[in-house]
């Protein structure tokens, strides 16, 4: 398979402290002062997920436009918060999973970084978010002992907005997301958590809410008082976090994961839409004065900002503007449901998306099989366009006459993305194609582990990395650079095969009842 | 009252703009003949005869090109459809002007009486071609239960037979020797059968009414795997239509690619006698 890219450098990270025995490693928990009210018995289920980590001044922990699972406790030593540049500003742009740093932003560079991103739109339009603290008077600031950062990065999946390095020599904890999951609901943790939730609320909210168009435009006054009072919350798959019919007290603001919206007919909860990050959902019930006119469900792990009654009215009074988008969104949610209800085959292809997971998909390749002769020109072309190799397989399930085949979705957070330790896997801003560069990738497999849709596929290659021939892992990067866009879409001589966002459901349904 | 004529899905064109425009032009080029031929009278060797005929023979040429496309993938060449639409519309309105280039007479000699056998034939294998495009599909994803590969089909039976083996291990001697008498012959293959083509669900109802025959003298494990063995017979029979009707689908080209070479070639013959003599 011919290369892609060209190979790039990337500083080195820190390796893991070498293992301990088990009851070394819950000593070592213990002399963490926030872990110290917790029970033998949770700290001993947390510890898989719970791992010292130590630093030499100069590493990075975290990179700018990656994905992390991880959030890290800071226990010894200064870490450096530095912001990345804005793309656009006459350098590389930055690079969502960290493949190709940008020069300002590796160590001892800093000094050239001219602007900075704290927050921004992702590919597909949901807000990145600085999780790290704001900077005074530059693009840097220290971390000190006793600070977690990379938390909101690890809970709601948004791309890292700062590099992270070690300023001296550090020691932290390294917590996995089922951890920091786990260690937010031990009610022994109450002010840990509170803790973590200030710090959101300082570094953060402001931020997030000036990014939902909603709010930018609200005074910096009632910014603030809504940043003291708003309430975050978590919620697991499947729970609900609102009953249809409940009395409408609060407003919510979805921060990471995907909410279903249902409304019930009969005995069976009828799919309206879903909210995913940036997304709100309240207003109807606090504006009319009733109550929920359908239900909100947690599709998988939820983070949320709960806004009170009171605070909502507060927005609405101090800014007209609001209000009028609020009800012009309240006009467009309520014609939605009365759709959903009078046609609810839509709502049967919208469930399906959220059954499938297919809403994560930014571009989706379906196949109509009514059209398809089955003459795998489109494979054909994939793999001319790929070096010999196809990135897809004409094979995966189908719903009524459309296979959605095993052909990278590019989802709005890529999974895969999390965690490659070389940075191989990446999504340059402002784009949707997630690629694999074969000559910095070590075939360790993490990303092909991690696609919860099994769609990236091995091929044997000759690694340059490595010096061996490998499996490497290779996906669909939508033939990116092809001028014409996807080489399959493009021959497909019976226009059977196109491409398809999840995220513009009347377009879904559309092609479907098609 | 309005009456609603629904097009069959064979015969309802995908781009209607490119039907349109093939109606046009074989309108158009109709209208030309017959006010030619009133005029002035209607030759192959006359200006206008002429010209019908190296329209179709370009149009002809052209044809050729749409084989090469499906060779350059690669090449940012308007897409695939489109290729197959000028392909579809091209070849038969160059078949039009190959009629209207003789004049609607019958070939005169035994070559061009071969030319024009090879101008139908092509043709219709060609419209074969579309019509199973067409109608297949639809037959295959709303009659079969199961899509497959064609490369993998056989690849797919062959672990049906395996899993058959692995279910029929430790049953009672009454099953083991259904199994030999009829499943065991019921998984070979695949192979290439009629018989789907005139019913794509064929063999259903003996293979069912075989199982029926068997279950009533089973006990309750040999019901089971019975049940196991009934399912996996019903699958290879899907894929066993599946293959059948992909190989129609691949084998049509063997029927339209020879005929069309053979008429490119004795156009080529044609143009030539014709500049020499």
């Amino acid at each position: 398979m011919a290369p892609d890219h060209a190979p790039h450098e990337r500083s080195p990270r820190a390796a893991p402290a070498p293992p301990l025995d088990p009851a070394a490693a819950l000593a070592q928990l213990r002399t963490y002062p926030f872990l110290q009210p917790l029970s033998e018995g949770t700290l001993k289920r947390l510890q898989p997920n719970l791992i010292e980590q130590r630093y030499a001044k100069g590493d990075t922990i975290l990179r700018a436009g990656e994905y992390s699972d991880t959030a890290f406790y800071l226990k010894d030593g200064i870490v450096e918060v530095r912001m990345a540049p804005v793309a656009g500003e006459g350098r590389a742009p930055v690079v969502k999973g960290g493949g190709a740093p940008p020069p300002a932003a590796s160590p001892g560079s800093a000094a050239t970084i001219v602007a900075v991103q704290r927050s921004g739109l992702g590919a597909d339009g949901t807000v990145i978010l600085s999780d790290m603290p704001a900077v005074q008077g530059g693009n840097r600031t220290l971390l000190e002992p006793g600070e977690l950062f990379g938390e909101i990065n690890a809970l709601a999946r948004y791309a890292l907005s700062s590099d992270v390095l070690a300023h001296t020599d550090v020691v932290c904890l390294a917590i996995r997301t089922p951890a920091l999951r786990a260690l937010f609901k031990q009610p022994e943790l109450a002010a840990f958590k509170e803790q973590v939730d200030n710090r959101y609320r300082q570094r953060t909210l402001g931020a997030h809410l000036r990014q939902v168009d909603l709010f930018a435009g609200l005074p910096d006054q009632v910014i603030d008082r809504l940043r003291q009072t708003a309430e975050l919350l978590s919620f697991e798959p499947g729970s609900t976090i609102v009953a249809q019919d409940a009395p409408g007290d609060a407003f919510y603001l979805v921060r990471g994961g995907f909410v279903k919206v249902a409304v019930r007919t009969g005995a069976h909860d009828l799919s309206i839409t879903y909210l995913r990050k940036g997304d709100y959902a309240g207003e109807i019930a606090l504006l009319l004065d009733e109550p929920w006119p359908f239900s909100l469900e947690a599709l998988e792990y939820v983070e949320l900002v709960r806004l009170t009654r009171d605070a909502f009215r507060n927005i609405v009074q101090s800014a007209p503007a609001v209000e009028q988008k609020l009800w012009e969104e309240v006009v467009r949610r309520l014609k939605e449901r009365g759709r959903a209800v009078r046609n609810p085959l839509a709502s049967q292809y919208l469930q399906m998306a959220m059954d499938t997971g297919l809403i994560h998909g930014e571009s989706v390749m379906l196949i109509d099989m009514n059209l398809c002769t089955r003459c795998d020109d489109c494979v054909r072309a994939c793999a001319s366009t790929h070096g010999g190799t196809p990135r897809f397989i004409r094979e995966g399930h189908n719903y009524r006459h459309w296979m959605v085949p095993n052909a990278c979705y590019q989802c709005s957070d890529p999974a895969c993305l999390v965690g490659c330790p070389t940075g191989a896997i990446t999504r340059p801003l402002g784009t949707r194609e997630v690629t694999i560069n074969p000559n910095v990738c070590i075939a360790c497999h993490n990303c092909s582990r991690r696609c919860p849709w099994g769609n990236i596929i091995e091929v044997p290659f000759e690694s340059p990395v490595v010096k061996k021939h490998v499996d490497l892992p290779t996906k669909c990067d939508q033939c990116i650079g092809r001028s014409d866009g996807p080489a399959c879409v493009q021959i497909c001589p019976h226009g059977a095969l196109t491409r398809i966002s999840f995220k513009d459901m009347p377009q879904v349904v559309k092609t479907f009842t098609s | 009252m309005s009456v609603r004529f629904d097009v069959p899905t064979a015969l309802r064109p995908k781009r209607r703009q490119w039907f349109l425009a093939f109606v046009v032009l074989s309108g158009v080029s109709l209208v030309l003949f017959v006010a030619t031929d009133l005029v002035a009278g209607w030759s192959p060797a006359s200006l206008a005869g002429m010209i019908a005929g190296g329209v179709a023979a370009a149009l002809m040429a052209l044809e050729v090109l749409y084989a090469m496309r499906r060779r350059l993938l690669v090449a940012p060449l308007k897409t695939g459809q489109r290729w197959l639409q000028a392909h579809v519309y091209g070849g038969t309105l160059a078949a039009l002007l190959v009629l209207i280039h003789m004049g609607f007479h019958w070939p005169h000699g035994t070559f061009g009486l071969v030319l024009f056998l090879l101008t139908i034939l092509t043709t219709l294998s060609g419209l074969l071609g579309v019509v199973l495009q067409k109608t297949v599909p639809t037959t295959l994803t709303s009659s079969i239960g199961v899509e497959a590969i064609y490369e993998r089909i056989p690849e797919l039976v062959a672990d049906l037979r395996t899993q058959a083996g692995e279910t029929i291990k430790g049953s009672s001697e009454m099953l083991q020797g259904f199994y030999g008498s009829h499943v065991q012959p019921a998984l070979a293959g695949p192979n290439v059968s009629f018989a789907y083509l005139m019913d794509v669900r064929s063999g259903r109802e003996r293979v069912l009414t075989d199982f029926g025959g068997i279950q009533s003298f089973l006990s309750g494990d040999d019901k089971a795997r019975a049940d196991q063995l009934q399912a996996l017979v019903t699958r290879k029979m899907d894929l066993e239509a599946h293959y059948t009707w992909q190989n129609v689908l691949r084998r049509w080209l063997l029927l339209h690619v020879p005929l069309a070479m053979l008429f490119i070639a004795a156009i080529v013959v044609h143009i030539a006698a014709v500049w020499r003599y």
